[in-house]
């Protein structure tokens, strides 16, 4: 059963754009966030995939991408596989089985919506014993920062405080009606609170029939559901911001104080000395911070001289290498370089 | 204690604890550290240590620093703290960063209750912080793990009494469940606790808990499962390997029906807490268990402990076996034995141990010990190097610890075997004697044994119904 889920999950995943080795799917999964991994993902549109509960290892995904080539469901070239027709048609048939498996467009949110979770089992859990007004018991979360920054958002709510269990229970329900029938006990399955303890990782595989990494890609495009609905939960969404910023807006940490310091019109070379650090460090914090967040522009990174060669070089060649660049100038950059990439994959898409 | 101090600390007990009276050895042990002593305090499992040195807290002035040996522990301590209304807690640990840490540090003062690990006492920076707190009660829990013949040989626990000094020696209270005189000896030589000190010492027996041995022949699942069908009740069974508390967990669902989780150190944190909710709630009726699960679980009618190995002390298993009943409503200790179990305990030990050749090599090249993956072997060889204990010296405690871990051991197989007085050899282990025979004492004592509670009849799996999702949200959120 299984195991049937993970090959259907993977055709889901791929798209036209997808030609990928075993290698990078692993790389992918695994969230490291360099921007080399984040460009592949983007570059491929597996940004659902980026720092997903997967943890295969490039041998196991190479054994399950082959077992796909074998039906014909992928195309193996070399040590890339890509999607068949027969693959894109089997795509349409994964998405009407599992419904709740929605695109998710971006990498920003890989981490939120891991955490976002466990935040939201706390809250419930805190709403929960005090709808019994009760305030003894053992918080899911133990952690003090998470625990700190929860009660700090619970303090936030002073406009909603009177009528705060009203209001998530009522969220909750609006959110949990539009989903099909066993996801809605799967979600409550694991919130906790007053006379409920939750279900463990084990007891819900149990019940659902499914396997942990079933459990954690359903969790992970349930939270993108909720997400991508959050205009219509005032509460969800205020919590998702809180739980947003406290994963350095999908950034790493120290990604994320660049950035921050960036933000506040200091220089590359000025960031990295403040920081104490190299200043291609700085850059690829900035390709990190590029390729998490797509609303981010690039322009004020690049020479507007050398911004204006790449784009018109890219016009004459779309296969444009940086190689080739640096054969006809050799001071153009390869930040400059990937982010003009970056943009025109962008642009293209849109088109 | 004075009259002043008597009457706050029975207004706390009541007020923060919901009791009106101590259990045994509490009031000593409260009364001396408010009387400004020192005290070693062994009371059994099950009687409320923790309560001993709360209480006194509340009335002294200063933070109360605890030195825990688990993080798991630590973390279940403090949970369960915050639970009952103590907000100024928190615990220093390995799980946090170096910006979470810097952060608790820096507020330190702020907290009466401060959990510390041993390994974090030995930070220089956080010894340097903690120099400008005022400490007004160093507690040591676990502290048999100061000795190197305790149960566990834990090297910063070794060096606890130089981190006392370095805090300007606090009043100090170790606390323990079963230390023998050897043990209790060098915790106070260690702390240097000897001045002005008192000992609240109680017998480690636990009366109401029903001893009896299986014999097993190639059949511990059978015998375990027909164990089962008779125990009843909330029990938990240990297990010295993850895969056979996962395996047996399976099979109890399977044959019997019974709700039954594993738990050990692979299972998330979450999860964790949820099986010890669900057994606290009572839908759960059995765990079976590596020993990460039972310190801090206050569950007062487990009914039934059942060893599928044999355990490799008798200090651990009297700390283990004294989870049950602890409402002093009748318990059974069951343990499963066969003969060569104790082939598991002595490769547990070797284990552990570094031989003589592994510890010359340490000594050698000690520089590459860092490197090597942090083991206890690695562990224990890095601190006599680092104590600059010479090699020989070195190996001869090692000897010594080795023959007294084959000492215990012994003692336990013929726990086992013997067709004595099962209380009689563990008690005399420790010094002391049988004092009271209940529920008929033992397998030898008694020849056929009956329950000693009334038993319940364990969560059925089946027994589930699924509510309706909309039933669920207005239960959860009493609408």
């Amino acid at each position: 059963m299984t195991n049937d889920f993970f090959l259907d999950y993977i055709i889901f995943l791929f798209t036209q754009q997808t030609r990928v080795t075993p290698k990078q799917l692993a790389l992918i999964a695994s969230g490291k966030r360099t921007p080399s991994n984040l460009f592949t993902a983007e570059k491929n549109e597996l940004q659902g995939l980026f720092n997903s509960p997967i943890p295969y290892t490039e041998s196991e995904w190479r054994q399950y991408l082959k077992r796909l080539s074998e039906t014909g469901n992928l195309i193996e070239d070399g040590d890339f596989f890509l999607i068949s027709a027969s693959g894109l048609k089997k795509k349409k048939e994964v998405k009407h089985r599992y419904p709740f498996l929605n695109d998710i467009p971006s990498l920003a949110h890989s981490q939120t919506r891991k955490e976002f979770w466990s935040w939201f089992i706390f809250v419930s859990q805190i709403i929960s014993e005090l709808s019994y007004t009760n305030s003894r018991y053992i918080p899911s979360i133990s952690d003090y920062f998470r625990q700190r920054a929860i009660k700090k958002w619970l303090a936030d709510q002073v406009a909603d405080r009177h009528n705060l269990v009203g209001k998530w229970a009522e969220e909750l329900t609006v959110f949990l009606t539009a989903l099909p029938e066993r996801y809605r006990h799967f979600l409550l399955d694991q919130l906790t609170g007053h006379g409920s303890e939750g279900l463990t990782e084990r007891q819900l595989c149990q019940k659902y029939e499914m396997d942990p990494i079933e459990i954690g890609i359903s969790l992970n495009h349930l939270m993108q559901e909720l997400y991508e609905k959050r205009d219509a939960f005032p509460l969800f969404d205020s919590l998702w911001i809180e739980v947003h910023l406290f994963c350095h807006e999908g950034l790493s940490e120290s990604a994320w104080k660049s950035i921050q310091l960036l933000n506040r019109d200091y220089t590359i070379d000025q960031v990295a000395s403040m920081r104490k650090l190299k200043e291609n460090t700085i850059k690829e914090h900035i390709l990190e911070n590029v390729l998490v967040n797509p609303c981010n522009p690039i322009q004020q990174y690049i020479p507007e001289s050398i911004y204006i060669y790449l784009k018109e070089s890219f016009k004459e060649n779309e296969n444009l290498t940086y190689q080739d660049v640096k054969i006809q100038s050799q001071t153009v950059e390869f930040f400059w370089f990937r982010l003009v990439e970056i943009e025109r994959l962008r642009v293209k898409r849109c088109q | 204690m004075s009259v002043k101090h008597n009457e706050q600390a029975k207004a706390i007990l009541f007020e923060k604890f919901g009791f009106t009276e101590y259990r045994e050895g509490q009031e000593e042990a409260i009364a001396s550290a408010l009387q400004g002593n020192h005290s070693l305090v062994m009371l059994p499992t099950g009687t409320g240590k923790t309560l001993c040195y709360q209480l006194p807290s509340y009335i002294l002035e200063g933070t109360t620093l605890i030195i825990s040996p688990l993080l798991s522990l630590m973390e279940d301590q403090v949970e369960k703290m915050k639970s009952n209304g103590e907000k100024s807690v928190v615990a220093l640990n390995s799980f946090l960063t170096y910006s979470e840490k810097s952060q608790i540090l820096k507020r330190i003062a702020d907290y009466k209750f401060v959990f510390i690990s041993p390994e974090m006492l030995q930070q220089s920076s956080v010894i340097e912080r903690l120099k400008s707190v005022m400490i007004g009660l160093l507690v040591v829990d676990e502290a048999h793990c100061i000795s190197q013949w305790g149960m566990d040989f834990r090297p910063d626990y070794l060096k606890l009494g130089e981190v006392k000094s370095r805090l300007g020696n606090p009043l100090t209270m170790a606390l323990t469940a079963t230390a023998v005189d050897k043990v209790r000896e060098e915790i106070i030589k260690v702390l240097d606790i000897k001045d002005n000190l008192n000992e609240v010492i109680y017998p480690v027996d636990r009366p109401s808990i029903q001893l009896r041995i299986k014999q097993c022949r190639n059949n511990k699942d059978e015998e375990l499962l027909s164990a089962l069908d008779e125990l009843k009740g909330p029990g938990i069974i240990y297990f010295t390997s993850k895969r056979l508390a996962d395996k047996t967990a399976e099979l109890i669902r399977a044959e019997k029906g019974i709700r039954a989780e594993s738990y050990h150190s692979d299972l998330t944190k979450e999860d964790k807490r949820k099986i010890q909710s669900q057994f606290l709630a009572d839908k759960l009726s059995i765990i079976c268990a590596t020993s990460a699960f039972g310190m801090g679980i206050d569950k007062p009618d487990i009914r039934f402990v059942i060893h599928y190995h044999l355990p490799g002390s008798p200090e651990m298993y009297l700390q283990e076996i004294g989870r049950c009943s602890r409402d002093r409503k009748g318990g059974v200790a069951l343990l499963l034995y066969e003969k060569g179990d104790e082939g598991i305990q002595i490769r547990l030990q070797q284990d552990s141990l570094p031989d003589k050749n592994e510890l010359s090599f340490a000594y050698t090249h000690s520089d590459k010990l860092v490197h090597l993956k942090e083991d206890s072997k690695t562990n224990i060889s890095r601190y006599f190097i680092n104590q600059k204990i010479p090699l020989e010296e070195a190996w001869e405690k090692i000897s010594d610890y080795q023959l007294n871990k084959q000492y215990q051991l012994r003692t336990m197989i013929e726990y086992a075997v013997s067709t004595g007085c099962r209380r009689k050899i563990l008690l005399s282990y420790f010094n002391e004697e049988v004092a009271v025979r209940l529920n008929g004492c033992c397998s030898s004592c008694t020849e056929s044994l009956s329950l000693p509670y009334s038993p319940i009849e364990p969560k059925k799996i089946k027994q589930n119904y699924e509510k309706m999702w909309q039933e669920k949200v207005n239960l959860l959120f009493n609408l």
